[in-house]
């Protein structure tokens, strides 16, 4: 008679039953992966144990299984009228975007817990960006702390472990000024989730002793029920120490924090619809000093190479881990030899729990000792808790008693992958928008009130509080600027100290963009982030993406046509700008369920791009801050009327209008051409004109340096002559750069073939000054820093 | 480092002498500004409630176990505090020192919620040498100064103070009773 593990009556189920069993216990598996799971008992001719439910369930689910972005979906797009049929699985084509760019940059991609680029010839990079949203609309500051702890394990895990060096940081947050009584129940407000994820990234991140150093926030009103967390880790890694493989006969060894009963079913969860009924034990607080400990003891461990292979506890906790690792072989495991930090789990609970900062390694006999040894010594807990087989089965043991005894191939091959249908509609016209015409006055009040949104104000205020300095390795800092009041474009590591070489890192988000056409936004997040590592000096061509798509409710329609339209998008551009991915992740169905009145909501379909590119001589990396009076301003690229999803339209109240769209074609050239202006040093300062458009980027730059700028808006290679549209439109493909007074004609000579202008130049004057044919207005700097800086509140 | 981890000392500390719950208040000294206090304030008089007049805030740490007061004070001076910028108060004492009109809340975990401060005090409190007290939880006190009725102090825990996800709150005084 079994004590510890209990039997799922799934053979005598029915349909109904099935489901209701899916329901009740949380598995948020469907009625026919039940089935699948009820065939396969009845071939064995006994019910599961409610172990191997549990194991089944988190290896299925969305969060660890990817099913939506694995499926065949059959794909119908109306555009303008004409209907066009697809089949077509998410992953491969993001996939077929990489393996057609063989760029010789990757070493890495896909298949393991981060993607690594190539540095040189010893080292490598990788990169992960994570999202950990539904824990941290529940409780923000143990849920973006566990966020940032559970990346940077992704890093540790990539390969046989790489050393953190940076972490980035990327928020999107409801309406800081809503009522209290405008929230559903069971939500919390805006400005206390703010607050939290804040303290809880800085907190994990600086006790950890890696900077972090790049990031961005939104902040918009579809974002209140479910706000969004991705939190992203950078690491190096020997090239050498990049493959992996697990023999059988390895002792699986559980390094790093005892287990609890803190986020059982995280995984399943993270597939459903939050409301006010969730139960604490979804809850994650992470302990970052026992994560420290735990890194300190991997790295020596990996350049003493007493271990074959590694893998975090994540989503699914030890039954995604080991699964994972022993996929093609098989395992056993005594789950009473887990440390534990309360004696009264259920074996299931032990085998599935999340709790934070432990990792698997696969030890080879030889190597124990003295791997126990250095833990020890350490004071981390390390444990050997089982040993690979080549049995091809997972078998779970709790004192001799067998709670666990499936085929690995069922588990990781047997979920029934549902086809999908998704459709979406878009007519290619430019909606209505009302154009103003507006006084000098006016437009000089309107670029205040946008300077001073929370979307574009400056960051400070969240951005000092992260360490960005540990480590000392960081050469382009978030603020630039004699002061350090500028906005960085990106970031700027020099990893190792015999090495000129550097890494730079950025992002683009926008989600005002994808309302329209989520192929679009895919295009400018793309360049975004791409235009962020140029402008800091970043070799175009040395340069890879992740993507990580946080989605509404994939059980409605519409979103789902909407991602593959997106994913769509991510593929054409990724490939026009020959940028591989080399990561991703999703986070679908964001959406809040209102408890007394059952409307749901979903959050803004939003897409994030990451980029990590190299930097081959950090003695030439550039800052966004104006340098020297009497230094020529230009404008590349050209700019036309694209106010749609624009901040404008954000601050202003406007709908309509063309969202930006970006031209590969002419952007990719111009890049190439900045790039190699900065590597000859005549390019003083850059800036990408992004959110806020031309004016808010031009200020920013007078801001960081401190000093004026007369600008000449009908200089400008415009296609509208409004000056609107020249101060405010987001046309993608444009930067701003300061060229040394007597640089000027080699300036104009390299950039021969693209769009560009000069503009204006830097004065000795405290102004920033616009001309339109004449005197358009003129600003003060410290009153425009004044509501730059002040625009964001804590 | 969790409660259940000393359970296995407590059994036999209790066949001794009996094992006790002990409280430490910690906070600002009086001209030592409570900032974190003047954003819950800010936060309160969102909610609608303007009656609000102070918020002051303290952390707390809750002692198992067996310990002699001048134990105690070690670890509240050597441990808990920072000497420039804080004060202590043991069980309730710091309530009474504080003077009348405030309402005064307790917030701590549920059980089972990790406590990571807590298992750090633990570690703390083990290497300073002091070996029978048995498990640790942090929570925070608020003194809520101005007329609140009870509602008014229901909802500000609700809204501002408490994740009831995650934390219990407790009516230390209440100006109304």
């Amino acid at each position: 008679m079994p004590k510890f593990a209990s039997q799922v009556d799934i053979l005598g189920a029915g349909d109904r039953e099935l489901v209701e069993m899916s329901e009740k216990n949380l598995l948020s598996l469907t009625l026919e992966e039940m089935k699948a799971i009820r065939s396969y008992f009845t071939e064995l001719g006994r019910n599961p144990t409610d172990c191997e439910i549990e194991t089944i369930a988190q290896t299925w689910s969305e969060h660890c299984f990817h099913k939506i972005f694995r499926t065949e979906i059959e794909y119908t797009e109306n555009l303008n009228g004409k209907k066009k049929k697809e089949r077509l699985s998410l992953l491969r084509e993001i996939k077929k975007a990489t393996l057609k760019i063989d760029s010789g940059l990757c070493v890495s991609v896909f298949k393991d817990n981060a993607g690594i680029i190539k540095f040189n010839d010893r080292y490598g990079i990788a990169f992960k960006v994570e999202t950990h949203n539904h824990p941290s609309a529940l409780e923000p500051y143990g849920g973006a702390g566990t966020g940032i702890g559970g990346v940077i394990r992704d890093i540790l895990g990539a390969g046989k472990a790489a050393m953190p060096v940076l972490n980035i940081d990327v928020f999107c947050f409801g309406d800081q000024g809503v009522s209290y009584s405008e929230l559903p129940e069971g939500v919390l407000h805006p400005r206390r989730i703010f607050r939290g994820v804040v303290s809880g990234v800085r907190d994990y991140g600086n006790r950890m002793g890696i900077p972090t150093g790049a990031g961005a926030i939104v902040f918009d009103r579809g974002y209140q029920n479910n706000c969004l967390v991705f939190c992203g880790t950078v690491g190096v890694i020997p090239l050498t120490q990049v493959e992996k493989r697990v023999s059988d006969d390895d002792h699986i060894v559980l390094i790093g924090g005892r287990t609890g009963r803190d986020g059982i079913h995280g995984a399943t969860f993270s597939s459903a619809s939050l409301n006010a009924n969730i139960s604490r034990s979804v809850v994650q607080i992470g302990n970052p000093i026992v994560e420290k400990k735990m890194m300190d003891v991997l790295l020596t461990a990996r350049d003493e190479g007493l271990y074959n292979s590694i893998t975090d506890c994540g989503a699914g906790g030890l039954s995604s881990a080991v699964g994972e690792m022993g996929k093609d072989m098989g395992a056993v495991v005594n789950l009473e030899r887990v440390p534990l930090k309360c004696n009264d789990l259920l074996p299931w609970e032990i085998w599935i729990s999340e709790s934070q900062e432990r990792m698997v390694l696969s030890v080879p006999e030889r190597n124990l000792k003295k791997l126990l040894e250095l833990s020890a010594d350490e004071d981390v807990e390390a444990e050997v808790i089982g040993r690979f087989t080549k049995t091809g089965r997972l078998q779970l043991y709790y004192r001799d008693e067998s709670v666990c005894n499936i085929g690995m191939d069922f588990l990781h091959n047997g979920l029934p992958l549902k086809k999908m249908k998704a459709y979406f509609s878009f007519q290619d016209k430019p909606m209505k928008e009302k154009v103003s015409s507006l006084k000098a006055g006016e437009l000089r009040e309107r670029l205040l009130r946008v300077l001073g949104s929370p979307n574009v104000a400056s960051k400070e205020l969240v951005v000092r509080q992260y360490d960005h300095e540990v480590q000392a390795h960081t050469v382009l800092k978030p603020f630039t600027g004699i002061e350090g009041k500028g906005p960085s474009d990106a970031v700027v590591l020099k990893p190792f100290y015999d090495d000129w070489q550097g890494i730079a890192v950025g992002c683009g988000i926008n989600p005002f963009y994808g309302k329209p056409d989520p192929y679009l936004m895919a295009g400018c997040c793309i360049e975004e982030a791409l235009r962020n590592l140029v402008a800091v000096g970043a070799d175009p061509e040395q340069v890879a993406i992740l993507d990580n798509f946080s989605w509404g409710d994939m059980h409605e329609d519409g979103h789902l046509g909407t991602l593959v339209r997106c994913v769509k998008g991510c593929r054409d551009f990724a490939l026009k700008y020959q940028l591989p991915f080399i990561s991703g992740k999703d986070s679908l169905n964001n959406v809040f369920t209102d408890a007394k009145t059952g409307v749901k909501t979903s959050i803004p379909d939003t897409l994030l791009i990451s980029a990590v590119g190299i930097v081959p001589d950090v003695r030439k990396t550039i800052s966004s801050d104006l340098k020297k009076e009497g230094n020529a301003l230009y404008l590349c690229g050209i700019t036309r009327r694209e106010m749609g999803g624009s901040q404008y339209h954000q601050v202003f109240g406007i709908t309509g209008g063309s969202v930006p769209v970006p031209v590969p074609s002419k952007a990719l050239p111009l890049m190439k051409k900045i790039y190699l202006c900065i590597r000859e040093g005549i390019i003083k300062s850059c800036h990408d004109c992004s959110d806020g458009g031309f004016a808010v980027a031009i200020l920013e730059m007078s801001i960081g340096g401190g000093k004026g700028v007369d600008i000449f808006l009908d200089k400008m290679v415009s296609s509208d002559v409004s000056p609107e549209s020249m101060l405010f439109s987001e046309s993608q493909g444009r930067f701003i750069v300061e060229v040394d007074a007597g640089a000027a004609d080699r300036f104009e000579k390299i950039m021969k073939g693209t769009d560009f202008a000069n503009i204006g130049r830097i004065t000795g004057r405290e102004s920033i000054t616009f001309y339109e044919r004449g005197l358009l207005f003129s600003l003060d700097i410290v009153e425009a820093e004044r509501v730059w800086r002040s625009g964001l509140k804590w | 480092m969790s409660a259940i981890a000393f359970m296995v000392n407590s059994v036999h500390i209790n066949n001794m002498e009996k094992e006790k719950l002990f409280l430490i208040e910690v906070r600002n000294k009086t001209r030592v500004t409570d900032v974190f206090g003047y954003m819950i304030k800010k936060d309160i008089m969102e909610t609608g409630i303007q009656e609000i007049e102070e918020v002051l805030t303290s952390s707390l740490y809750r002692l198992k176990g067996v310990c002699c007061h001048r134990e105690l004070i070690r670890i509240a001076e050597e441990i808990l505090i920072d000497a420039v910028a804080q004060d202590y108060f043991l069980d309730n004492s710091g309530i009474r020192k504080r003077g009348a009109g405030y309402n005064v809340i307790d917030v701590f975990y549920k059980e089972g919620v990790t406590d990571t401060v807590a298992e750090t005090v633990m570690t703390a409190v083990k290497d300073a040498g002091i070996k029978n007290l048995f498990s640790a939880s942090t929570g925070k006190r608020y003194y809520l100064k101005g007329r609140l009725n009870r509602q008014d102090i229901e909802t500000i825990c609700m809204k501002v103070l408490v994740n009831p996800l995650i934390q219990n709150y407790s009516v230390v005084k209440d100006n109304n009773a």
